[in-house]
């Protein structure tokens, strides 16, 4: 899954643009070193726009928010709902059959409360082809995780505490469970940069995740959209079953929670196009 | 009304002779970190101007806005007290009625609706234009109805020269007076704190004179105010970064079992009710009392409130209310780190003065 990582030495030819997530409307279109072919011959070299749609399920439905009841449930049988859901992306990524990747350097948070946050049009035009996969990274990378570097993003205060390593939230997932008393007790399930409070000195890791769609090859030639759905019971489980008697609120300080949201996390999103 | 002869000396400096209505655009001037922030909110059918917020001023400062000329917005929202009530729990409105909440400090509010796009408690009110037009009519505050304002307005020598230059009419109306109250408050900003030094030398490098160093305390404060598990106040109150210390945003915090209906009066939602707007952190030291209903006096108060207080039934709490457990020194250190936060410069700013 880490496919930047593979790419790392042309990361660092291009971190000037990788890290500008304002104005740069160019693609930025990488090979992997080790690869001299890139045999794809393109007759239409138009280029298109793409748009996002960011889509939220639950028990393979669309997300309800705020019912009065706890329709979900997760892998520990554990009755939930959800009355939040904010999450940020970043760096979308189309792969070409051989080995060019093209990467938008954008991000777009998305708030379930604020209806045009749902369709992201990335900025980079994507050139006519045929894609192997499209993928994302969930957060920001850690040359996009900076402490206080987005304006509309600290506005609201999705600030990550440097206490518990800085940058900037990647999920708030919230609402309410039925704990072990079959009582409704609140869940706010926030990841961000995984602190370890029991090192001394604290240590703080990366935490974010590259995810490459599963069946996400798409043929472009015109203007397109797609859909990245959320699939929301799987935060909490596959690996890891998420127990939330015992990951209730507060998890931003708890490493091992944080890390087990990165683990699951590369099974919760799904592609799909109309 | 010395004042007023004031506000007309600086308008008619800017006028040029020749020309009867040329505004000049008003430059908000802004601390250099509120560049971490979006810019503020100015709508486009009100731009800022330099006669518009000299008359915005004099309007705010205007008795003749209450029924019996008693009492102006400043009366309950004084600059000396980042324009809240100083000390008042509730305000009196002409003939001492008594107001059913804590009049609100005034400032940043250019940025006050960014998220929940609502002023007010219970968030009445979607514009700063709007929201001056609650106080004039509301019974328990300043009694008056709008076309006589307009009328007494009109009926001055001055006022009609000022909406002239300001707006480029003479007939005065209540939605120019709104728009120019309007265009006074977007200017009052708050943004030079101890915190706000110590953030500008530690992180831009900008250096100011004195010691703008945090104290033990204060440091261990600010940590336990950003800490999730601690005292977990950044979520609902901003943080470095955010520079306003409040995220905007509808909260209940559990103050009663009982809530208020706050947000949901206006929205009749009742997942809204015992929601109010969450206030800045920016000076305390000048807005107490506490609370939509000023219950609390001192930070002491709410702090421990907030520590083991909370009413973990009210409907719509939020999840994050609960007790905190802190220590005596914690709660003390908390106090220490929220009292850098104090604009000492905001509330003698003689440009917010009459």
């Amino acid at each position: 899954m880490n496919f930047k990582n593979s790419i790392l030495s042309v990361l660092a030819l291009s971190i000037l643009t990788f890290s500008s997530c304002e104005d740069d409307n160019e693609p930025v279109v990488m090979q992997e070193p080790m690869s001299a072919k890139n045999t794809t011959i393109l007759n239409d070299t138009s280029n298109y726009t793409a748009t996002i749609n960011l889509t939220q399920l639950a028990n393979n439905s669309a997300l309800r928010m705020n019912t009065t009841d706890h329709p979900y449930t997760n892998a520990l049988n554990q009755s939930f709902n959800v009355t939040k859901l904010q999450y940020l992306i970043s760096d979308v990524t189309f792969f070409l059959n051989d080995s060019t990747i093209i990467v938008d350097s954008g991000y777009h948070y998305v708030d379930l409360t604020n209806s045009t946050s749902l369709t992201y049009m990335i900025k980079t035009k994507i050139p006519a082809g045929t894609y192997s996969s499209v993928g994302f990274t969930f957060g920001f990378d850690e040359e996009d995780n900076i402490s206080g570097a987005y304006t509309d993003l600290n506005t609201l205060g999705w600030n990550w505490p440097a206490i518990f390593g800085g940058g900037y939230h990647f999920l708030r997932l919230e609402g309410e469970y039925l704990d072990s008393n079959n009582t409704s007790a609140e869940f706010k399930t926030h990841m961000g940069t995984a602190s370890d409070g029991s090192a001394m000195p604290r240590t703080n890791e990366i935490n974010h995740f590259d995810v490459i769609l599963p069946n996400s090859n798409l043929t472009v030639s015109s203007d397109f959209s797609f859909d990245i759905e959320m699939n929301i019971e799987e935060w909490y489980t596959n690996p890891i079953d998420w127990d939330f008697n015992v990951w209730n609120a507060p998890v931003m300080p708890i490493s091992a929670a944080q890390k087990a949201l990165n683990s699951n996390g590369s099974s919760v999103f799904t592609f799909k196009q109309q | 009304m010395a004042s007023c002869r004031e506000d007309d000396d600086t308008v008619d400096q800017v006028m040029p002779p020749d020309k009867k209505y040329t505004p000049t655009p008003y430059a908000l001037e802004l601390p250099p970190h509120f560049n971490y922030i979006n810019s503020p909110i100015i709508p486009a059918d009100n731009p800022l101007t330099v006669e518009g917020v000299a008359l915005g001023k004099k309007l705010f400062f205007e008795r003749m806005l209450s029924r019996d000329n008693s009492i102006s917005c400043a009366s309950c929202h004084a600059p000396s007290e980042a324009f809240n009530d100083q000390g008042m729990v509730r305000s009196l409105g002409v003939g001492g009625t008594l107001s059913i909440r804590n009049a609100m400090p005034l400032f940043n509010l250019a940025w006050g609706s960014v998220t929940s796009r609502r002023f007010n408690w219970h968030g009445s009110t979607t514009t700063l234009e709007q929201q001056a037009f609650g106080p004039v009519r509301d019974p328990l505050e300043m009694q008056e109805s709008w076309v006589n304002v307009a009328s007494k307005l009109q009926g001055t020598m001055d006022y009609p020269r000022l909406f002239e230059k300001a707006f480029g009419t003479n007939i005065i109306d209540s939605n120019l007076v709104v728009k120019a109250i309007a265009q006074f408050e977007r200017t009052l900003i708050s943004g030079d704190s101890k915190f706000d030094r110590y953030f500008l030398e530690t992180q831009e490098g900008i250096n100011i004179p004195g010691d703008n160093s945090l104290t033990p305390a204060e440091s261990r404060g600010f940590d336990i105010f950003m800490a999730e598990g601690s005292g977990d106040c950044f979520h609902c109150h901003g943080t470095p970064f955010q520079i306003l210390w409040t995220t905007n945003e509808f909260v209940n915090n559990g103050l009663d079992a009982n809530p208020d209906s706050g947000l949901a009066w206006i929205t009749k939602n009742a997942l809204d009710v015992g929601r109010f707007k969450t206030p800045s952190l920016r000076n305390l030291a000048f807005t107490a009392p506490y609370m939509h209903d000023g219950r609390f006096a001192t930070l002491d108060e709410v702090v421990e409130f907030y520590n083991s207080g909370v009413n973990v039934n009210s409907p719509n709490i939020d999840g994050r209310q609960k007790p905190r457990n802190l220590t005596v020194q914690q709660k003390a250190d908390l106090i220490a780190f929220l009292n850098t936060l104090n604009d000492s410069s905001f509330v003698t700013n003689p440009a917010f003065r009459p």
